[in-house]
C-alpha cells in the first residue's frame, strides 16, 4: 500500500483538436480531445496532459472551451500547458477546470511567475515543464563544467550535463537543468514535467540518467517525458530513473499498447500502479 | 438544495459538475452568502490552497454573519457536511500552515505537514484502508485507489473519528466522520468512478 506510479497520456492540441495521428478506430472522431480523454480515463489513465500548440493568441479561447468541456466529463486530474505567460493565463485555465497549469519558457524568462502563481493558486497546480538536452564534455571541459556549477554525469563512457532549452526546444539557455529544477522547487513549483529533447520522438527510451538526477535532486514529483517506445522503457524510467510519473503519446495514440496492458506489465514487474 | 461553498479556495468546476450528476442542475447552488449556506440541506466544502487565507476569507462578515458562523450553525443543526482536502483541514482546531492558524474547531486536533518524506506534495493515486463502516463508502470495497494532492494532513485527537487511513511515509488519517460531518483528504471529484460513487453516496444521505 504505497503511492502508485502514474501513467499520463499527453495530447497535443491545436485549435481545439488533437494533432499527431491517433488510431482509435472505435472513436467517432479521433481528433476530438474530449472523446479521446474519456477513452483514456476508461482505460485507467491516472491523469491527462493537454499541450496546446495553437500559434495564434486570438484562438486561445478555443482552448478554454475545450478545458471546460473536458472537465465536465472526465473526473481525473487535467494539466494544461503551452503558451502560458502570466498569472492571468493560470487563472483562466484553472477557472475553466484545469487542475494544474504547466509553464515552460515564461518560467525561465520570469521565474517570479512560479512564485506568484504558487502563492495565489497553491503549489499543487503549478507544473514547471523543463526541456533538457545533453551537452557532452570531455577532457578538461569536464572539470571546467563542474566548476561552473553544472551537474556532470557519466553516461556510458562519456560525460555530459543537461542544458535547459526554451521556445519548444529551439533555443538553448546555458542553464543547468538540475539547478533549474532545484530553483523552481524553491520558488514553489509543485511538480516538474521533464522532457529529454535527445530522446523525444526516438522511441528508444526515456533519458534515465537525466530523470534520475532530477528526481534525486528535488523534493517534488518528477514526470518523465520523451522517448517512450516499449513497455520496458516505462519500467526502466520508474525503476532506474526514479520517476514519479511517465508521460507518453504515440505508444498510446497508435494503439501499440493500452494503458491497461502497460499497467499489468508494470505490476508484474513489481512497480506499484493503480489497476 | 445542495450548497457548494465558494470561499475563493481554488477551482470549483469539477466538484460542481460531479455533484450535478447526482443532484440535478436545479438542486445545486454555488454560494459565498452565509444565508444561502444556512438554507442548504447538504453542504459540500471543497478547497485547495492555503489554510490561513481560507480561514481569513471565511471569517469576513457578509451582512450580519460570516461564512464561518453559517457553517458552524449548519453543522450544529445536523446538516450533512462534506469537507474535501483543505475543506477537511478547516474543520480542525488549528493548522501549522501559515503559522498555527485557528480552524473551525468542529473536530478536535490539528493539521500538520508531512514529516520525513522525500517528496511533498503527496501527489497521485493511493489506496484507502477503511477502519470502520461509513455511509460515504457504501458499495465501495476496501483499499481502493483515490487521488491525493496535499502537503498537510489532519491529526484528530479522538481516534474514533478516523474512518479511513492511507500511507505516505507513515499512516495518516484520510477519511474522518463525526456524526453528520465527513471529511476526505483525497479529491473524490478527481478520483474517477470510485470518487463519483463517494459523491453519490453523500448526495443520497438522508
Amino acid at each position: 500500500k504505497i503511492l502508485t506510479k502514474r501513467i499520463i497520456p499527453c495530447l497535443d492540441i491545436k485549435e481545439g483538436r488533437v494533432v499527431k495521428g491517433t488510431k482509435f478506430v472505435h472513436l467517432k472522431d479521433a481528433g476530438d480531445p474530449v472523446e479521446l480523454s474519456k477513452v483514456y480515463d476508461e482505460e485507467g489513465a491516472d491523469e491527462l496532459v493537454f499541450l496546446d500548440i495553437t500559434a495564434s493568441y486570438e484562438k486561445r479561447r478555443i482552448l478554454i472551451d475545450l478545458v471546460e468541456k473536458t472537465a465536465e466529463q472526465v473526473f481525473i486530474p487535467l494539466t494544461v500547458g503551452g503558451g502560458v505567460r502570466t498569472v492571468e493565463d493560470f487563472r483562466r485555465l484553472l477557472r475553466a477546470g484545469a487542475d494544474k497549469v504547466s509553464v515552460n519558457t515564461a518560467a525561465v524568462k520570469t521565474p517570479e511567475l512560479i512564485k506568484e502563481a504558487s502563492e495565489i493558486f497553491g503549489s499543487q497546480c503549478v507544473v514547471v515543464a523543463i526541456d533538457a538536452k545533453r551537452r557532452y564534455v570531455e577532457g578538461e571541459e569536464v572539470d571546467a563544467a563542474r566548476e561552473r556549477g553544472r551537474n556532470v554525469v557519466k553516461v556510458d563512457s562519456r560525460y555530459c550535463w543537461f542544458e535547459v532549452y526554451i521556445y519548444g526546444g529551439r533555443k538553448g539557455t546555458g542553464i543547468d537543468a538540475i539547478e533549474w529544477g532545484r530553483k523552481v522547487w524553491e520558488l514553489g513549483a509543485g511538480e516538474i514535467l521533464l522532457t529529454s529533447i535527445d530522446a523525444d520522438g526516438t522511441k528508444k527510451g526515456y533519458d534515465i540518467q537525466l530523470t534520475r538526477l532530477m528526481s534525486e535532486n528535488v523534493g517534488i514529483p518528477v514526470i518523465a517525458s520523451g522517448g517512450c517506445g516499449t513497455l520496458e522503457h516505462i519500467y526502466e524510467v520508474f525503476e532506474y530513473g526514479k520517476a514519479d510519473a511517465a508521460l507518453m503519446a504515440s505508444i498510446l495514440h497508435y494503439r501499440e499498447y493500452s494503458i491497461r496492458e502497460i499497467k499489468e506489465y508494470l505490476l508484474n514487474r513489481g512497480i506499484p500502479v493503480r489497476l | 438544495m445542495i450548497v457548494v461553498v465558494d470561499y475563493n479556495a481554488g477551482n470549483l468546476r469539477s466538484i460542481v459538475k460531479a455533484v450535478e450528476i447526482y443532484s440535478g442542475r436545479e438542486n445545486i447552488k454555488i454560494s459565498k452568502d452565509p444565508e444561502e449556506v444556512l438554507s442548504g440541506d447538504k453542504i459540500v466544502f471543497p478547497g485547495v490552497g492555503n489554510f490561513k487565507s481560507a480561514i481569513l476569507n471565511l471569517s469576513k462578515k457578509y451582512g450580519k454573519m460570516s461564512l464561518r458562523d453559517a457553517l458552524l450553525e449548519s453543522i450544529k443543526n445536523k446538516v450533512p457536511f462534506l469537507g474535501i482536502c483543505l475543506g477537511m483541514h478547516l474543520l480542525m482546531e488549528s493548522s501549522e500552515e501559515g503559522g498555527d492558524s485557528k480552524g473551525l474547531g468542529v473536530v478536535k486536533g490539528n493539521v500538520v505537514k508531512f514529516r520525513g518524506v522525500k517528496k511533498i506534495p503527496h501527489m497521485g493515486w493511493n489506496s484507502v484502508e477503511l477502519l470502520k463502516d461509513t455511509p460515504l463508502f457504501e458499495g465501495i470495497g476496501n483499499n481502493q485507489y483515490l487521488y491525493f494532492v496535499h502537503s498537510y494532513h489532519v491529526n484528530p485527537l479522538d481516534e474514533d473519528v478516523v474512518v479511513g487511513i492511507s500511507e505516505y511515509g507513515y499512516k495518516f488519517p484520510c477519511v474522518i466522520q463525526k456524526e453528520n460531518v465527513y471529511g476526505t483528504q483525497f479529491h473524490p471529484e478527481k478520483s474517477g468512478k470510485i470518487g463519483l460513487k463517494i459523491i453519490e453516496n453523500f448526495i443520497e444521505l438522508i
